[in-house]
């Protein structure tokens, strides 16, 4: 009964709120709009986009603490499935996937296919052996889980993987962020990324630790809305059907003809077109799966999915907002393959016309300017820049031919309403969305960081050392990250995918052995996550930061052919025959890029880590539990 | 140390019509995320709405697998657990 009370209590000043929330977006709207007639895309009203993102982050960030006001757990309990599930699919998105799903599937076609499945079918995976034992264990957090079915020693290896991965899927929310910065305020990336960080600071202290965690949930209607419009919008043009899910058969069927047609008019390289449709092409059916593997073992013990708001709930909830979850998910995610065909679609037909490099679309030049778009290996600041760079290319014919063209994944998303030539407002609603969701799925690491540090909601309520100290290692881990995101170290959905796959090899195996297996026992929780987290770690840093040496370490376990270990042997030489400074960099550079696409154990790219590190963690779970006796696995965890 | 395996507040075990669906469903959830797409390029000789079947299947048709699989797990789960633990 006093659940029920407390469920209507808290619908009713939901649906007060979301009124609220809902009126200021679209006055908000309007009025960029009605600026917008009278100065088409002028810097001020993308500055205005930018603003609305902010304005509703923090909006989303009072209603969070205006709802947890007082007593913040009780409240949680009166949560619908629904809500929950709105918010367990912000959180799995989030900002990162909501950009990049698009730009994989534009780049690489159908193995780009394999992040949206990945996403789903790890919500999946949360609802059958996850979320629904979740609750019974009267658990917060993650590491507090562990601390309750394992003891001590897995509480803090648990803390640590928590700490690691979510760490690295903040420096993916600060990507997506200053990505959307740099492009609404013009700045270098790097002060993107450094107000994104002020911002993302600001929204958690305006949220405060006890705020109510699934309030995000309504972040995601805006955020489904302005991914779909566009989509909508160029289904019902272009096919007359606005379900872009199905119109876009259309488009795909386009692209094939377009992609024969650019060969036949040798407007594309053969070595350089992909087919949109041919599976494993970008990636073998290995890496394929391994990707798929890494994210959705990943979403089911991702740390900021498995907190408060999932595990405090009624068990009831508990299965039924995964279903909701996975629903509204895959409703934005079976869009963004409709989105990246429309933008792919547009981007062939540029090249099919023949366009001439002196008049391309100024679209070209804005995200040249941020070093997005690369026209015959330049970046294409301009129309004069873009013509001098392709005039030293030896069989230049002075019009655009696709292998001129790069354009870097993570911009499709954003880019896709200007590529096709939709109105500016869908691109400014459409960065706005992705700007607020980058900030507030941010919480969601930010608390469970914290929270592996043993300050949660509960301790935060605590003196004043306790009411601080979370604030301040999450601002630590967003400077921590902010550093390492204005490094752009690789794509948004690379940097996301790193992330999962860490949570997945470190967590998985102890969590699922925890919740269902009597026999797991605290000496095997250690080995398994320690070998788990090692291998992993072990196998993400050494191809991406020291390829060269991975390489010639394991290169009998590599899968590169002889024509790719002379090159590596060219490229060694030519580095150590480099005079000192700028000539030694560059060669090392160019180096370093050969040696990333080499340094492997049997062909699995970083991306499939999980193929390799999370065997070893169900092995070693398996195994130590079963050799260590009973009785010493209870001393040790006690 | 904490037992997780479901119990019932009076201490009887739920009882289960169906114990095999679990494995099942995984079964599933492993068929339409990893085998399906492993022999995508068989598939996409079909059409679906117009859309190679390999292609829709990675792209559309395994999310809605899973959607559908979910909600059989949690009717089911329902169906167990009956009032006991709203």
């Amino acid at each position: 009964m006093a659940l029920e009370l407390k469920s209507a209590e808290v619908r009713a000043r939901l649906t007060t709120l979301l009124c609220v929330f809902a009126c200021a977006v679209g006055a908000a709207v309007v009025l960029l709009l009605l600026l917008q007639r009278t100065s088409p895309a002028s810097q001020w009203i993308d500055a205005g986009y930018f603003a609305l993102g902010l304005a509703a982050a923090a909006a989303v960030a009072m209603f969070a603490r205006l709802l947890a006001s007082g007593r913040p757990e009780p409240r949680a309990l009166g949560a619908p499935a629904v809500y929950r599930g709105l918010a367990l699919a912000t959180d799995t998105v989030s900002a990162a996937f909501f950009l990049g799903v698009t730009g994989a599937v534009f780049t690489w076609g159908h193995d780009g296919l394999a992040f949206a499945l990945g996403l789903g079918a790890g919500i999946l995976l949360l609802q059958l052996l996850v979320a629904p034992v979740l609750p019974r264990m009267g658990a917060g957090s993650v590491p507090e889980l562990f601390a309750l079915r394992y003891g001590r020693a897995p509480r803090l290896l648990a803390a640590l993987v928590v700490v690691v991965s979510m760490a690295i899927l903040l420096v993916a929310q600060l990507l997506a962020a200053g990505l959307v910065g740099a492009r609404l305020l013009g700045l270098e990336f790097a002060y993107a990324v450094a107000v994104a960080g002020a911002a993302l600071i600001a929204c958690f202290v305006l949220r405060g630790m006890a705020g109510t965690a699934w309030v995000r949930a309504i972040l995601f209607v805006p955020m489904l809305l302005a991914f779909l419009a566009p989509a909508v919008q160029l289904s019902g043009e272009w096919y007359g059907l606005p379900v872009p899910q199905i119109a876009y058969a259309n488009a795909l069927w386009q692209i094939q003809g377009l992609e024969e047609t650019l060969l036949e008019q040798d407007l594309a390289d053969p070595a350089v077109l992909k087919p949109m449709l041919t599976p494993f092409l970008s990636l073998n059916p290995l890496n394929f799966l391994g990707l798929v593997l890494g994210l959705a073992v990943g979403t089911a013990s991702l740390p900021n999915v498995l907190s408060r708001h999932l595990m405090v709930q009624p068990v009831r909830a508990a299965r039924w907002s995964a279903v909701w979850g996975l629903f509204f998910a895959a409703l934005l995610l079976t869009a963004a393959p409709a989105l990246a065909a429309y933008a792919k679609l547009a981007v062939l037909k540029l090249v099919a016309d023949h366009t001439d490099l002196a008049a391309l679309p100024a679209w070209i030049f804005t995200y040249g300017k941020l070093g997005l778009v690369e026209i015959c290996g330049r970046a294409a600041t301009d129309a004069a820049a873009v013509t001098a760079a392709c005039a030293e290319v030896p069989d230049a014919s002075g019009v655009l031919r696709l292998q001129d063209l790069t354009l870097q994944p993570d911009m499709i998303a954003l880019a896709a309403p200007e590529i096709t030539g939709l109105g500016h407002a869908m691109f400014g609603l459409l960065a706005a969305a992705a700007l607020a969701a980058a900030l507030v799925t941010s919480d969601g690491p930010l608390l469970a960081i914290a929270a592996a540090f043993g300050w949660d909601a509960r301790a935060a309520r605590g003196g004043a050392a306790a009411r601080f100290a979370p604030y301040a290692i999450a601002v630590a881990a967003v400077v921590g990250a902010g550093f390492a995101a204005a490094t752009r170290p690789a794509g948004i959905v690379t940097v996301a995918t790193w992330a999962f796959t860490l949570a997945a090899c470190g967590l998985f195996p102890a969590l699922v052995a925890g919740l269902w297996w009597r026999r797991a026992s605290a000496p095997a929780a250690v080995v398994a996550m320690g070998a788990g987290l090692g291998v992993c770690l072990f196998y993400l840093v050494g191809t991406r930061y020291f390829a060269v040496s991975f390489f010639e370490t394991w290169q009998s376990l590599s899968s590169a052919g002889p024509t790719a270990r002379e090159t590596f042997a060219e490229l060694k030489q030519a580095w150590a025959a480099a005079e000192p400074g700028a000539a030694k960099d560059a060669a090392w550079a160019v180096l370093d890029a050969h040696a990333q696409g080499i340094a492997n154990w049997w062909g699995i790219k970083n991306l499939a880590t999980a193929l390799l590190a999370l065997p070893v963690g169900i092995v070693a779970m398996v195994a130590v539990s079963l050799v260590v006796p009973r009785r010493l696995a209870a001393e040790t965890a006690s | 140390m904490v037992d997780a395996t479901p119990h019932r507040s009076d201490g009887t075990e739920p009882r289960d019509r169906s114990p095999r669906f679990p494995y099942l469903a995984l079964l599933a959830w492993g068929l339409f995320a990893f085998a399906i797409p492993r022999i995508g390029q068989s598939l996409n000789v079909v059409d679906v709405a117009a859309i190679p079947l390999g292609y829709f299947m990675a792209a559309q048709g395994s999310l809605m697998a899973f959607l559908v699989i979910a909600i059989l797990s949690a009717r089911r789960q329902d169906g167990i657990a009956g009032a006991g633990d709203q």
